[in-house]
């Protein structure tokens, strides 16, 4: 490949460089401004988040694969980057808030965002072992810090130090496993390896893609390797939970779909079976330890566990439908989670935020508005329509009974039922629970913005599916 | 020559090892450099596997293996440093102000 197709190749890359090009200017914006540099900083990401999303339409898909055949910019990549800026502009708009109250303005954590949106991009596009694996740790290095960037607080390091060493051991397993299938065909693409895996069976294989799996498990918080989710994300700044409980949840979602589809074709039998029973395991597994906990932040992250749990069922149910489920309930659980978190930060303790869910009580008397968008959000995560969870919960069982998965569809809505419990338990709190002495709600703006953007996405997509059905089904890979 | 199966099966003992340090030991230092092993186990095999059917993509893999392992090598000793000056000690059963 000659220098002028290398450059040629760069306008598929606009986003990316685009993305790079806010971060510096972030990082400049907060070295050198004297007044508020931190926040302006911030102010700077989120201008550009917003306006990335033009950019990110603006720019061109290419025609099939790139750059020797590492990259593919198809719409299925163009679908996860719009998750994940939106993801980031909800978790800045709650930063802003959080990081104000706490008096605490760490302007690395603003431009650390689109650097780890980079690394995003990039592996949703990915098509070869080599991009896979830089683009994945481009994203996960700089996740660790954002765990641990809430200096002030304790619980905060211990968030990044288990992030960090988990993150690094699933990332040693995978790359394991990538051995194991390079090993074998001496290919790095992901087409070219699938071409070569599909002759005898082979045992090396079948367990290279397991540990590659297991390494992507971990990063998606999937049971049994989840146990780093409830302690990171009670620990780390609420708003940054908001951010590492979706975004990278999409990102191995999307290289998940990628690999299954181009490089492990041949072990369809296998891998079905895995994902059955790792989504069984993990939505029982969230949903039971969420009935338990009295400390909000713990119970959404329980909850959290429990909805990647859903989306697995999508990949056990592989098909055409399962993955337009998947893509739609992708979106949805961004929103869900984002007004989840964000409800955090509506209550004020003397020493900062309250997370208890008793610390709740007489919010729908203080703030009407906020316990209104918040009834639908529960709505929503347990499932109830006219909510958008309720559709996403029935294309993925749809999904599953199509392919005969009736079992796996039944365990699905009972844990819908196991759900109801501690979502009711909130809603008792907001509407029907005395206020906690000691305890203010202080329903911001940016924070109201949040909540309210959530629940109109939950209701307008959960009356009115097809309108962002259509555009997941164009951007599934299986047409 | 020692044949390259020999190195592949060096690798994966040696990514076992790491691993069985990781989950037993108690100490963070300790738990990284378990880590650093088990990155370096994957190295080994890359190479291991490659040279037995000749395959050169597999040293460019490692320099970036190398290079990524690098910067996982700064950041998480500067948490592991965070924790330190917050604790005063490295000892992993003292990370517990989280239950549930």
């Amino acid at each position: 490949m000659d220098t002028s197709a290398y450059l040629s190749g760069l306008k598929y890359l606009v986003p990316e460089i685009y993305l790079l090009a806010v971060a510096a200017v972030s990082m400049f914006v907060h070295l050198f401004v004297k007044k508020r540099g931190a926040r302006r900083a911030g102010y700077v990401v989120l201008a550009g988040l917003i306006a990335g999303v033009a950019v990110l339409f603006l720019s061109p898909l290419s025609p099939g694969e790139i750059y020797s055949g590492s990259l593919s910019v198809d719409s299925f990549a163009l679908y996860f980057k719009a998750i994940f800026l939106l993801s980031g502009i909800l978790t800045l708009v709650l930063a802003f808030r959080f990081f104000g109250v706490e008096k605490f303005e760490a302007g690395e954590m603003y431009y650390l965002i689109p650097l780890i949106l980079i690394g995003m991009t990039a592996a949703v596009s990915s098509v070869d072992l080599i991009t896979a694996y830089v683009a994945f740790e481009l994203f996960a290095i700089p996740s660790y810090v954002l765990a641990g960037i809430f200096k002030k607080e304790q619980r905060s390091a211990e968030a990044g130090i288990k992030y960090f060493f988990l993150g690094t051991l699933s990332s040693g397993i995978m790359l394991l496993g990538m051995a194991l299938v390079f090993g074998l065909t001496g290919e790095t693409n992901f087409a070219a390896i699938g071409k070569a895996l599909a002759g005898p069976n082979d045992h090396i294989a079948l367990i290279g893609m397991i540990l590659f799996f297991v390494g992507l498990f971990f990063k998606a918080a999937l049971a049994p390797f989840h146990m780093w989710a409830p302690d990171v994300y009670e620990g780390a700044p609420t708003p940054l939970v908001v951010f590492l409980s979706t975004a990278p949840k999409a990102a191995v979602f999307a290289m998940l779909i990628r690999l299954v589809l181009t490089v492990f074709p041949k072990f369809e039998v296998q891998w079905t079976y895995i994902f059955q029973i790792i989504a069984l395991i993990t939505m029982f597994w969230g949903n039971i330890a969420a009935l338990g906990q009295t400390n909000l932040k713990r119970m959404m992250a329980y909850s959290s566990i429990a909805h990647a749990g859903y989306l697995a069922i999508g990949l056990a149910a592989w098909g055409q439908l399962a993955n337009t489920a998947i893509l739609f309930y992708l979106v949805m659980y961004l929103f869900m989670n984002a007004a989840a978190f964000g409800l955090i930060l509506l209550v004020r303790k003397s020493a900062g935020f309250g997370e208890e869910v008793a610390d709740l009580g007489g919010l729908a008397r203080s703030s009407p508005l906020a316990a209104g968008c918040l009834l639908v959000v529960l709505l929503a995560l347990t499932g109830i329509p006219p909510t958008a969870g309720f559709m996403g919960k029935y294309f993925i069982f749809a999904a599953a009974v199509e392919k005969g998965l009736y079992w796996l569809a039944a365990a699905g809505a009972l844990n819908s039922v196991i759900s109801l419990f501690y979502y009711f338990r909130i809603g008792r709190a907001i509407y029907m629970e005395e206020p906690r002495p000691g305890i203010r709600f202080e329903p911001s703006v940016p924070v109201l913005a949040v909540l309210v953007a959530a629940a109109a996405v939950l209701l307008i997509f959960g009356i009115f599916p097809g309108l962002l059905t259509s555009i997941a089904s164009a951007a599934t890979l299986i047409k | 020559m020692i044949p390259p199966g020999y190195f592949f099966i060096l690798s994966v003992v040696l990514f076992v090892l790491g691993i069985i340090a990781f989950f037993f030991k108690r100490d963070l230092i300790t738990q990284f450099m378990a880590i650093e092993i088990m990155l370096n186990a994957a190295n080994l095999a890359f190479l291991a596997l490659a040279r037995s059917s000749n395959f050169v993509d597999a040293q460019v893999i490692v320099f970036f293996i190398i290079t990524v392992a690098a910067a996982e090598a700064a950041i998480g000793l500067a948490i592991v440093l965070l924790i330190f000056r917050k604790k005063k000690t490295i000892k992993t059963e003292t990370l517990n102000s989280m239950k549930g």
